[in-house]
């Protein structure tokens, strides 16, 4: 490993955790408001966390096991926010229901 | 008239500020030491004044969540808490524990190696290092707590999911503090226990124990709907729990423990983040579905302030420096320290200011007006200051993993050079800087504890049963 690629790597690390909160916030903030700009400002961040994900397979610092791991985070990290948003949804859906 | 529980809980309240004011005064004193070669030398160790910062840190937490449950347990039971008189009575023993261990740590500071110095002035474990009299008291209240939440549970013959939730974490979380009293010698054994009383406390029963204080502010600041709070509680449980206790791994990656660890700690660990930003989507959410039950602006800022924090402070910095790769050369710089102050502020500082203003509404106003200026510049200064001084430990602490270790090769000769390095000395100075900032903060939100909404006060029966209520 060169000593330049720790920050690198974990740089990017972090941001891509981050790229993920922002897309999942603006998904949830987008839903809400039904505002198809902010949907699509979060599936630009989603594709910031892929492009992210990528780059993190390049780098040197991170043995294959976990560039592995990281593409099938990046799937847990699309599916979370929609997934939430329709439990959510439904429990409250259910609720009135009963009202 | 309130529950006698709840007088108590605000008692616990008050506490918790108070030791929120040493802790940061105790940490401004330890930032300095970083500044001033030689300061303090043979006067005031440094090590003395970081264990009042962060014992300080555990007390005015714990002090928060345990005012929380005495003032919400008895509205969930509807009945007076079992034993009140006897917890009231811990209360002050508790407090003068917390005094006389603060006395001890400060003008007797350490002792030789001995049984006596463990018994009498420090157990020496990082976080919890009370003298072992004072961690039997603060055991004892402890399992009184817990007995009192039981106890009266039984009487009422009433279980919500809520109270089940709770109950069944505050087994493992007493349990954990049994921790403290450990005096193993081994040095790879001590540290594999140690672990299991922090992170199995921050990253497992606290956060399950946060879950259901702020299931409760939910329902009584927003008028939620239980089923909906008590479903999404149980997720919640099931996912911090998978991902967060094997995540413990994370912290034996370079103590001497199997290597196996390695694979198991850095791929739950990593998962972690993945339940905080399922609890951000859920903040929003409620949000939106409420806001126009919000009545409490200040209290709601800081449970969504409590989201995003622990989804940053926790999720995102943890995340940063969890994969062995990185945290081999990540471990015990002040990157962890810029990591340790986020997320301690993010999941559980910000909950605590919520819950206490929750309660200050329903005692203060009803539900009349309650509103200020100064609620939201305590918010700005505080959270400014915290994210300030954590991303000048960021940058401080990634200049030191890189000097020091990535191309130093962890020399001691590299040490002393990463120290020197203007990176690293600049960042602990902003570190300083933005503390003042954070400090500032702390005295707005205590002027605004004390004024606001009073002055609208709400005759005497309404305010009986907005407490109950
Ligand atoms: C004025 C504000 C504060 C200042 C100046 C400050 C300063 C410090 C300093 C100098 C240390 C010692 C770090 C070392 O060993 O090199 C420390 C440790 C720590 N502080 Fe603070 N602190 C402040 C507020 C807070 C807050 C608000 C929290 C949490 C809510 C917090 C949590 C911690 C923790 C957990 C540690 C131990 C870190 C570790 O050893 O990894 N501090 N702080
Ligand atoms: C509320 C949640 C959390 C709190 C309060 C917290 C607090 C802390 C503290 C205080 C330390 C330093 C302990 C010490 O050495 O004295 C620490 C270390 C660490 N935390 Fe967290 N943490 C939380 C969640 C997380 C999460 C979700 C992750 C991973 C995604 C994480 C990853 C780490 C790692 C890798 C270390 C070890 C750093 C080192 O080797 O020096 N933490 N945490
Ligand atoms: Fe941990």
């Amino acid at each position: 490993m060169k000593p330049e690629e720790l920050l690198f790597a974990s740089l990017l690390l972090g941001v891509f955790a981050l790229a993920g909160g922002a897309y999942g916030s603006f998904f949830a903030i987008g839903k809400l408001g039904r505002s198809r700009l902010l949907l699509f400002t979060s599936r630009v961040f989603f594709g910031l966390q892929a492009v992210l994900c990528l780059v993190l397979l390049r780098v040197s610092t991170l043995h294959l096991g976990w560039k592995l791991f990281l593409v099938a985070s990046l799937l847990g990290y699309a599916v979370v926010p929609p997934l939430a948003w329709s439990a959510l949804e439904s429990l409250h859906g259910k609720e009135k229901g009963k009202s | 008239m309130i529950y006698r529980s709840q007088q108590l809980a605000l008692r616990y309240f008050a506490a918790s500020m108070l030791l929120f004011g040493v802790m940061i005064a105790a940490g401004l004193l330890t930032s300095l030491y970083y500044l001033r070669v030689g300061f303090l030398l043979d006067v005031f160790h440094f090590s003395t004044a970081k264990i009042l910062h962060i014992d300080t840190l555990v007390l005015w937490l714990l002090m928060g969540f345990l005012g929380s449950v005495y003032w919400f347990l008895p509205l969930e039971l509807e009945r007076e808490v079992e034993w009140i008189g006897l917890a009231q009575k811990a209360f002050w023993i508790f407090v003068g524990t917390v005094a006389a261990v603060a006395a001890t740590l400060s003008f007797v500071q350490y002792g030789g190696t001995s049984a006596a110095s463990l018994w009498l002035i420090n157990q020496g474990r990082k976080y919890v290092e009370a003298p072992r009299w004072a961690c039997v008291l603060i055991a004892a209240v402890l399992v009184l707590f817990g007995v009192n939440v039981v106890a009266t549970a039984l009487r009422a013959r009433r279980m919500t999911g809520i109270l089940a939730v709770l109950i069944a974490d505050l087994i493992p979380l007493i349990v954990l503090f049994l921790n403290a009293f450990s005096a193993e010698p081994n040095m790879s054994k001590d540290l594999f226990w140690w672990w299991w009383l922090i992170h199995l406390w921050v990253e497992a029963t606290w956060e399950v124990f946060i879950g259901c204080v702020l299931a409760w502010s939910l329902l009584h600041l927003l008028g939620a709907s239980r089923a909906i709070v008590e479903s999404w509680l149980y997720v919640e449980v099931a996912m911090v729990l998978g991902t967060g206790i094997l995540g413990l791994g994370h912290h034996y990656f370079w103590i001497g423990t199997p290597s196996y660890w390695l694979g198991i700690g850095g791929f739950f660990s990593a998962l972690e983040p993945l339940p905080l930003l399922g609890m951000v989507i859920h903040a929003i959410y409620d949000a939106g579905a409420h806001r126009h039950q919000i009545l409490n602006r200040p209290a709601f800022a800081w449970l969504l302030a409590e989201a995003f924090g622990n989804f940053l402070g926790a999720g995102v910095w943890g995340f940063m420096m969890t994969l062995p790769q990185i945290n081999l050369f990540a471990h015990g710089t002040q990157w962890t320290a810029s990591h340790s102050h986020f997320a301690f502020w993010g999941a559980y500082g910000c909950a605590v200011i919520s819950v206490i203003y929750l309660v200050l509404q329903k005692i203060r106003a009803g539900r009349g007006d309650f509103e200020s200026q100064a609620w939201k510049w305590a918010f700005a200064l505080l959270n400014i200051g915290l994210v300030g001084m954590s991303s000048a430990l960021l940058i401080a602490g990634m200049a030191q993993a890189f000097y020091e270790r990535a191309i130093g090769g962890s020399t001691f000769q590299a040490f002393l050079t990463a120290q020197a390095n203007r990176w690293m000395t600049e960042g602990l100075q902003a570190r300083v800087l933005f503390g003042l900032v954070f400090t500032l903060g702390y005295f707005v939100l205590l002027y605004d504890f004390w004024k606001i909404g009073k002055g609208r006060r709400a005759p005497e029966t309404t305010l009986r049963k907005e407490a109950s209520g």
